[in-house]
Order: C-alpha cells, then structure tokens, then sequence
C-alpha cells in the first residue's frame, strides 16, 4: 500500500493493471458494446457475482443484492466479508485468493484470483467495502490505482461485501447495459443456487426447484410430458419434449458457469439420452428421432475444468477431476440409473415420450425424400450459392482469429446489397440478397426450407440445417430498408427463424441493422438521423436551409456513405425473445390468418404520420 | 464511513430493449397501417386508392388535349408515387378498362 515509493511491489502492480488494460480478451474474452450477451461489460459483473455467490455455496449470505444505475454497478452481498487487512491486496494484487487451497472452493469457475482484480483495472471507477467484526474498510481505485484508502472504521453495517463499479469508458467505448442480458445472468444464478435470492435494481429473483424452474420460465410452447428433474452430487438435469419446435435446446453449465456452446458435458447427456431410451423401449429409435425437439438442462459440478475458449462457454475437460472417471462415464452412470428409473416409477411419462419419438420418426421419413431432393440442390448451391457473397473467414472455424467478427447481412433487393457488397469487409462480412418479399412460413412443415428456394439457399448460407454447431457467421444481420415494406420483410424474416430455427435467436445470433433514415446538411456539416425527431433536431441545428434527404431504401445511399453504417460504428438491434409470452400465439397472432380480431387490434391502434404535428410537439 | 444507500444519485437504469413482441407490433402496425392508409383502401370521399388519384392528378398536369403515351404519363406519375413503374402502370390499366375516367386508345 505504498503509494508513493518505489519498491519492487509497485513494478509489478503496475504491470498487471497495464497488461489486463492492454490485453483484456484475456481476462474477459471480447469488449463489445454491450449489444451482445458475452460482451466484457457482463462478464465483468458477473466477475463480481461469482465470489458473492462463492459466499452463499458456503452458507453465508442468502441475499445479493445488484444495482445498475447510470452505468455503475454495485453488488453487495451478505457474506463473510473479506479479512480486512487483505482488501487491497484482494482487488488489486492478481493472482490473490483464499481458493487455491480451500477444499470447498474446489469446484468454483473462478480459481486464478483474477476476476475482480480484471474488474479494478477495466473500470474508470472502483470501490470496494468489506465489513466484519463490527469493523469496516473501504478503498476506491481509478483504472486500477488506488485513490483512496480509507483507514479501518467501526461500523455497525451487517457483515458482507460491496463492489461499485464504472467500466471503462476508454476500453469499452460507448457501452449500455441492456437489462434484459443482466436479468438472464441472474436468473441463471438462481437456478443453479437454489434458496439464493437476487436483488436487481429492487426487483427479486429467486428459484425455488433450480433447473425445474430454469426449464418452465424458458418454454414456450407446450410441453409433451411433465418435466423430468434428476438430482445427484455433482449433477443436476431436467428435461423434457417441447410439443412443436424443432431442434435441440439445451442449457448447460459447468460449476455454475453458462457453457453457451456446449462442450464435452453436453455431448454426453445428449449421448446418455439416446443411449438409455434406446435401451428401456427396447427399440434401435434413431437418435435424431429421440433428441427432436428435447429441451433440456445440464449442470454438472467439475474439479478444475478446462475450457475450450477463455470466455468458458465450452467445456474442454474429459475427466470431472484430475485422476477420476470421465465426465461421459460419469453422466452416463447418472443418467442410465436415474433416468431409467424415473421412466419405469412413470409409465404415463414413458408412453408420452414413446409418441413423441414415433412422431419425429414420422416426420422425419416423410421429409427424407423432399430433403434428398433439396440435398441434390444444396449440393450445387454450396458450389455456387448465388444469392450468397460470401466472405473468407467463418464463424465455424476454430482457427481463425477473426471468427467472432463474422457478419452476414441479409439484405432486401439488388440495390441494396449492391452498396454493401461494394464497402463491405471482405474478409469478414458477407451479403445475402433477397428478391422481393419472402414467403410466410407460419403454419408451414419444415418441408417448406428445402422447397422454397430462397430458404433453401438462406439455410445453405448459414449452414444451420443439423444444429447451430455449423453456423458460419457470428453475427446474422437483417439488414432492410427502414421503410414499412422493409418492415415487412424483417417480420418475415423472423417468422422463418423463430419457426424453424428458433434456437438463432435465442441464443442472439440475429440483429436488424440501423440506418439513417435522413440526411440533413449544409455545406459544412453532414448529420445523418435515425428518427424524424433527430430529423427535426438536426434540422432546428443547422439553421437555415438545409438539404434533407429521405433514404427510401438501402439503395440509395451510395456506397462511401454506407461504409460509416456497417464499419465500426455499426449499428445493431439484437432480437431477443422475451420471457413473458409465448412464441406460439405471437406468430398466430400477427402471421397467421386474419382473425376478427386482429383487425380489430388493427384498427384501434391504425398510425398515421403527422409531419406538422410532430414539428409543432417538438418545437414547443 | 457507512455503506453508501444503493439508490444512487440518477435514475438512469439500464436500457430496456424491445423483445420480439414488440417489434412485430411495431413493425406490423406499421406496415398494416401504411397498406390500409396508403396502398389498398380506397377513399370514402372520391372512392380511389392513392395511386389512382396520382393518375389522374399527373394526366391533368400533362393535359393539353392531346393523347399521350401511357409510358409518359407513368413517369410523371411516379414524382407522385413513391413506388416502382410496374405497379403504377398496372394500375392505369385497371383504371383504362374501366372506360370511365381515361380516353384510352390502343389495346389496354
């Protein structure tokens, strides 16, 4: 804690804070903007959680409280606090830890002493407060230096800890926290810590039947069988079989850790399910069969995992400890037992699940011979998919350094695409163009994405026919004209995903695109407005007589002008599916066939743009 | 030194987004209202859809008592209608064979 001399320890602490500020993909995978739910600004939170929640696992501290206002995050638990002497040391003198030996910590995520002390150096502001025994100490770091050291106080505070944080402006740009990426993360702290209540900005989240309730909050359409909830040490799953939907959902995680992409742990529940149904019916069902529409979620508990990419969103580790069984072993002994026993104390259960798979076989033959065809087709498109200009690295390689910039912009029309093709990066962005409007595929069987040719050849671009593994682009854009045929499109568009590959979207894959709907400039200033209100403003700005320009379409922005809208400064609007309805009334409602009403929904809330009147709102 | 209270100063919460929920009833009233208001629905005052009105507004700005080619008048049309040529010729054509409004002549 000196401060002002220069002793061997400030060296080193300075390095540590430059190298995590020069380097922060290491410690927390991307920056981003926030605009996407792996991005740094969360991770960074939930840095903070994890040990709050490290707290609770060893029975200290049932409620954390969160609150995000203005950009500052503040969490405050009910825990032990830490030993008072040690605050500094803990938030700003890496690889600290009271984990490395502690037998409970064992099976924690966070294990290098890392995370908070990435949290202190990547934020323009930091305060951490530890209260314990009565006693209270506090100290405020600047981008990881310290500011303020307060001496240790008496205080009558209940015990625990408080982290305030202000990310980085500097490092992350013109970040925002979207509420609905914090909600999830918290939501999946609850399931996983059941009896753990999680207060956000006064709102309480809290789990009562852990991964049950994970599944029940998630689905959204019907479900063919009552959920299935298996407890073991070390192992927790539920599942069940959504009524429609097609596709796998799983929810994995590893120590408490969202494994978005699956991993060695996933492969073998997915493998266990196959294998112990096949087993108790008896019958060599083919695997896709059985895994049709299986929504389902894993959490295993494993000593020292090892991660496949250092955002930890997929589980590398073959063995649930060093020296001990294989993780597929493992959760295959834990499923054949369990799960088969459930299903023999549930016959009503089992002859559900029966149907269902003898449904999916169903459909599934009675698709192979379009599917064939559509292969035949494929086949050719894959050589020359001509709605498709594509780009040079791909989301689904490993390998390459820039996978995770990835882009595919589905445009609307020639003109359109004809501007991105020409600014675009070619190594990394890549068009798609529609003709005109896309067919609604609401109320179709997938029989409809090998018959439509646009589909077909949309599904060939994405190559997302047997899963989300394959996905060759990091970042689907729809990217359409701001005009209400545009909008159109768009609805089409994610009526399609959210009937065939729903899993897209929930996994935020797919974005709209913004772009300027006015020009507005005088010879020396340019401003380019997304709304008619930011038309006005503009317009109020630059005084007199100002050209305007209405973009109609993408099309008639030239290309150097369209460069500034897919560049860095890109604007996106992620797709998200909420949690409170459900999918299936959403596209029946506004996709499907013209009820009553939806003319009169229609006709109570019909807009009509009033230009004087906006004009008049605005200046008064 | 105590705790600071976690209602802090401003009230800027984190943004909320709009879900698909919201967007497709953004988008589809949007859309739905603009087909109803600007497209399909005709006028209950002069019973005709907008691009009909263009029509007929543009052939009395060209009008100085001669024929004129369909082609010209769908072009100065389409200073009117902020659509694509294909859709407002069709609709002169509907308008042509009704025998009521335009003096056509040739095959319509």
């Amino acid at each position: 804690m000196a401060e002002n001399q220069y002793t061997e320890d400030n060296i080193r602490s300075l390095d540590w804070k430059e190298h995590i500020r020069l380097r922060p993909g290491m410690y927390i995978g991307k920056l981003g903007d926030g605009s996407s739910s792996d991005d740094g600004i969360y991770i960074l939170i939930k840095e903070v959680i994890d040990n709050s929640i490290d707290e609770f696992v060893m029975g200290n501290g049932k409620t954390i409280e969160v609150s995000i206002r203005d950009k500052k995050v503040s969490i405050r638990d009910y825990g032990r606090g830490i030993p008072l002497g040690k605050v500094i040391d803990c938030v700003s003198k890496i690889n600290t830890g009271a984990k490395y030996d502690s037998k409970a910590f064992k099976k924690s995520v966070g294990l290098n002493g890392v995370g908070t002390k990435a949290v202190n150096a990547l934020s323009s502001y930091f305060k951490i407060q530890s209260i314990r025994d009565e006693q209270t100490k506090l100290a405020e770091f600047e981008s990881g230096a310290v500011t303020n050291d307060a001496p240790i106080e008496s205080s009558s505070l209940r015990k625990g800890t408080k982290v305030s944080f202000i990310p980085d402006h500097g490092i992350f740009g013109n970040y925002r926290f979207l509420n609905e990426y914090v909600e999830k993360m918290l939501w999946n702290y609850c399931y996983l810590n059941t009896g753990l209540t999680i207060l956000y900005n006064g709102e309480k989240f809290y789990s009562e039947n852990g991964l049950r309730d994970l599944l029940e909050q998630n689905i959204d359409s019907k479900i063919v069988y009552p959920i299935i909830h298996l407890k073991g040490e070390d192992i927790e799953i539920s599942m069940t079989h959504s009524q429609k939907g097609y596709g796998e959902q799983y929810y994995s995680f590893v120590n408490g850790q969202h494994t978005t992409q699956g991993g060695t742990h996933q492969a073998a529940f997915r493998e266990a399910i196959v294998k112990t149904v096949r087993e108790f019916y008896g019958k060599n069902f083919d695997a896709v069969d059985i895994r049709q529409s299986i929504v389902a979620a894993v959490s295993v508990k494993v000593i020292e995992p090892v991660f496949e990419s250092q955002t930890k969103t997929k589980l590398g580790s073959n063995d649930i400890g060093p020296g001990m069984m294989t993780i597929r072993t493992f959760i295959n002994d834990f499923i054949k037992t369990q799960f088969d026993n459930y299903l023999h104390k549930n016959p009503e259960t089992a002859d559900l699940l029966l149907k269902k798979i003898i449904e999916a076989e169903k459909e599934r033959k009675a698709l192979a011979g379009v599917r064939k065809l559509a292969k035949e087709r494929a086949k050719k498109a894959n050589l020359h998919n001509r709605k498709l200009r594509d780009c040079r690295v791909h989301y689904n390689n490993p390998k390459d350094e820039r996978r995770l910039d990835t882009t595919l912009f589905i445009t609307e029309g020639d003109s359109a695409s004809g501007s991105i093709t020409k600014v675009r990066d070619v190594n990394t962005q890549a068009v798609f163009s529609l003709k005109g409007k896309p067919l609604n595929s609401y109320g179709l069987t997938k029989k409809i994405v090998y018959e439509n040719e646009e589909f077909n050849l949309l599904q060939a671009a994405l190559n997302i026919e047997d899963g989300l593994e394959g996905l060759r682009y990091k970042n689907v854009v729809i990217a359409t004209d701001a005009d209400v045929d545009g909008m159109h499109i768009r609805l089409l568009l994610i009526t399609f995903f959210l009937q065939f590959f729903p899993e897209l979207i929930r996994e935020g894959y797919l974005y709209i695109l913004e772009t300027p709907l006015f020009r507005v400039r005088n010879k020396k200033e340019t401003i380019y407005c997304y709304s008619d209100s930011e038309r006005v403003d503009a317009m109020n700005k630059l005084g007199k007589k100002p050209e305007v320009t209405r973009f109609k379409g993408l099309g008639e922005i030239s290309p150097n002008e369209f460069k500034h809208f897919i560049g860095k400064d890109i604007r996106l609007e992620p797709v998200i599916i909420g949690k409170k309805m459900s999918v299936e009334e959403l596209l029946s409602f506004y996709m499907g066939k013209n009820t009553p009403e939806r003319q009169e929904f229609i006709i109570d809330n019909l807009r009509f743009e009033n230009d004087k009147e906006l004009e008049d709102n605005l200046n008064t | 030194m105590s705790v600071e209270d976690t209602s802090l100063e401003n009230n800027d919460l984190p943004k909320d987004i709009s879900h698909v929920n919201g967007m497709y009833k953004n988008w589809f009233l949007d859309y739905a209202s603009y087909v109803i208001l600007e497209r399909s629905v005709p006028l209950i005052e002069d019973g005709l859809k907008p691009v009909q009105r263009r029509i007929l507004h543009s052939l009395k700005d060209l009008d100085d008592g001669r024929f004129h080619k369909v082609a010209n008048v769908v072009g100065h049309t389409m200073k009117y209608h902020p659509h694509g040529d294909a859709s407002i010729g069709d609709a002169m054509v509907q308008l042509g064979q009704k025998d009521l409004l335009i003096d056509t002549q040739g095959n319509w």
